[in-house]
């Protein structure tokens, strides 16, 4: 009796281990088997290139709601005064409206100039200005932890919200647990901020053959996309090098002449690789929205879009990590004034108003 | 007792089926392999650090590398038999300052052979297609690559940048970007190889050859910049696609 007892045992244990010996490729995070989320399809305008989506991470109505819920949360902050929102403003494409620099708490100003919130399945090469977080989910921790910012602790953060009935309930429901953790907070967030598409501007209109540009307006895309060479007869803005793909952005670092080396304050990249090939270098801003989103460069120098195309255009300082592509119009392209007039008319085409006031993306 | 020792075997039984769907090819199909295929930069002999490392080519132009990326599709290799394993719709995307320099190639059959072939960027149907209907995560998604030119709807193949320097001053920069379908550039590499499980084969880039085999380039006598148009850049591209035919190598000993 004694070995039938001990041969049921070894069978138990052997069922148990083949039960769970497969359970290595599940995410900790994932909805348990009992448990039901809503995925959530994200559909993208036919003339945009397929959403690169995190596998571990796919989208649930449940897991945007609390995403949007914690993304309007003042409780992110130490005192009770900021949420993400209240530096990221949908009107402004989520940029802090005319903020050269935002105001965290207690009325402290930030170093970097706001960025702007859509298309994030599009940034490959990382997030903020220095890609100091290589991924979306990342990125969302960032500011509750600075002190510039939030100035708040994760731990605390997560035990204001781990009080609250109502995130219990909505950590429940995304995740199936009501343990607030900061890994799932930044899940939930990723979630909801991925779900900002823009690709409804009269440049997306006019690739889908529903609107038609002005003359001035095609004038300034051809600019745009058009390179400017020396002494071979073709005249153009360059715009495309860096602001080319369907999200006018190559999601790279680079150093696009803002300053001579000894005027370099802001190290850019390089504060996070330490490496000086990458000294001065910010990431490259997509140009979606981009009449919307002022002042300009990652330290809000310029005010208006007329100053970035005179930058480019006759401001260009040369230093040891200047881009290459930007070398070749060093010593200035001459654009005409009409030439900038159609330029920025072209820009303008960039807005899309059904992102800019989506209801999806506004608090509840 | 038989009842006890039912319930063990079934549970081994359990224990035996329980992973199998996640394990696809469990049959003994044990002569094809997964091919990991990594390229190496070089400068002749000496190693290519983007942004780093400073390089001289014969024209006496000191060279440092910024960027360089480049698509390679349309893989074909061909055994000691003659027999070509051919792979249409295999695709990679290499960018060196990135650090994405390793690709893989599923089911090849392990053999000796002689000879690999690609072509240096895309046929003139993928060039044309729309670019938006590549999967998100292919080497040809524009989003990954940076490689499309919206306005002429078609790949750049091959880009290199970096800046130039004499006497270690610093002269400007240079930008080449090789691109259009006239260019497409199919590489033919004969050298035996061997494909055997868990063993990688590993490609070299020489820049060296890039600047000079069998056409010299001084990058001070040549426009800073190409975008192919042989008009504008006075024969470069054609000389540069020329000489792209002639860098690439199966690493070890000829």
């Amino acid at each position: 009796m004694k070995n039938h007892l001990l041969i049921l045992l070894a069978a138990i244990v052997i069922i148990l281990i083949s039960l769970t010996s497969c359970n290595e490729d599940d995410t900790t995070t994932g909805p348990k088997s009992e448990f039901k989320t809503t995925p959530y399809t994200l559909v993208l305008p036919s003339n945009l290139p397929p959403a690169i989506l995190p596998s571990d991470n796919p989208l649930t109505n449940e897991g945007i709601a609390l995403g949007k819920a914690l993304f309007f949360e003042k409780m992110m902050s130490i005192d009770g005064t900021i949420s993400c929102g209240s530096c990221h403003n949908q009107g402004n494409a989520f940029t802090d409206k005319d903020k050269i620099f935002s105001i965290g708490i207690e009325g402290k100003v930030g170093d970097r100039n706001s960025m702007p919130i859509y298309n994030m399945f599009y940034h490959t090469k990382g997030f903020f200005w220095d890609g100091r977080a290589k991924l979306l989910r990342d990125q969302t921790l960032g500011p509750i932890e600075n002190p510039l910012e939030m100035g708040e602790t994760l731990e605390n953060v997560v035990n204001k919200l781990q009080a609250e009935s109502k995130y219990r309930n909505l950590f429940y429901k995304a995740f199936g647990d009501s343990t607030v953790n900061s890994l799932k907070m930044s899940l939930a967030m990723e979630q909801f901020m991925l779900t900002f598409v823009s690709g409804n501007s009269k440049f997306d209109k006019v690739e889908r053959g529903e609107a038609t540009y002005t003359d001035s307006e095609q004038r300034g895309k051809d600019l745009f996309s058009t390179e400017f060479e020396n002494g071979s007869g073709i005249k153009g803005a360059d715009c495309f090098h860096c602001h080319g793909s369907a999200n006018f952005s190559n999601h790279e670092y680079m150093n696009n002449g803002l300053d001579a080396e000894s005027e370099f304050t802001d190290m850019g990249r390089a504060k996070f690789t330490n490496r000086p090939t990458d000294n001065a270098k910010f990431k490259t801003p997509s140009l979606r929205n981009i009449a919307v989103t002022a002042p300009y460069m990652h330290d809000g120098r310029f005010a208006t879009l007329e100053d970035v195309i005179e930058h480019y255009n006759s401001g260009i300082k040369a230093s040891p990590t200047l881009d290459v592509n930007i070398h070749g119009i060093k010593d200035g392209m001459n654009l005409t004034e009409q030439e900038k007039l159609d330029l920025i008319a072209f820009l303008n085409t960039l807005t899309d108003e059904v992102y800019l006031t989506n209801s999806e993306y506004k608090e509840n | 007792m038989n009842k006890y020792i039912t319930a063990m075997v079934i549970s081994f039984a359990l224990l035996l089926v329980s992973c199998e769907s996640n394990t696809t090819s469990s049959e003994p199909t044990n002569e094809k392999v997964t091919l990991s295929v990594t390229i190496n930069h070089s400068f002749g002999q000496e190693t290519v650090d983007p942004e780093v490392s400073m390089h001289t080519n014969s024209s006496g132009n000191e060279i440092k590398f910024s960027k360089l990326h480049y698509l390679l599709t349309n893989f074909v290799l061909v055994n000691s038999n003659g027999k070509e394993i051919i792979m249409d719709s295999s695709a990679a995307y290499i960018n060196l300052a990135d650090g994405r320099v390793t690709f893989e190639l599923p089911d090849i059959p392990e053999d000796e052979y002689t000879e690999l072939r690609f072509l240096l960027g895309v046929d003139s149907s993928t060039n044309h297609q729309n670019p938006n209907l590549f999967a998100a995560s292919s080497p040809l998604n524009p989003i990954i690559n940076n490689l499309y030119w919206d306005w002429m709807d078609g790949f750049i193949f091959c880009s290199v940048e970096g800046y130039h320097f004499k006497d270690g001053q610093m002269k400007g920069a240079f930008a080449y970007h090789i691109g259009l379908d006239e260019n497409l550039m199919k590489i033919n590499i004969k050298n035996n190889f061997k494909v055997e499980k868990g063993t990688p084969l590993v490609l070299n880039f020489d820049l060296a050859a890039y600047f000079e085999s069998p056409n010299v380039i001084n990058i001070t006598e040549n426009a800073p910049i190409t975008h192919s148009d042989k008009a504008a850049d006075f024969g470069l591209s054609s000389k540069l696609s020329e000489n792209l035919l002639n860098a690439f190598a199966i690493k070890g000993d000829k």
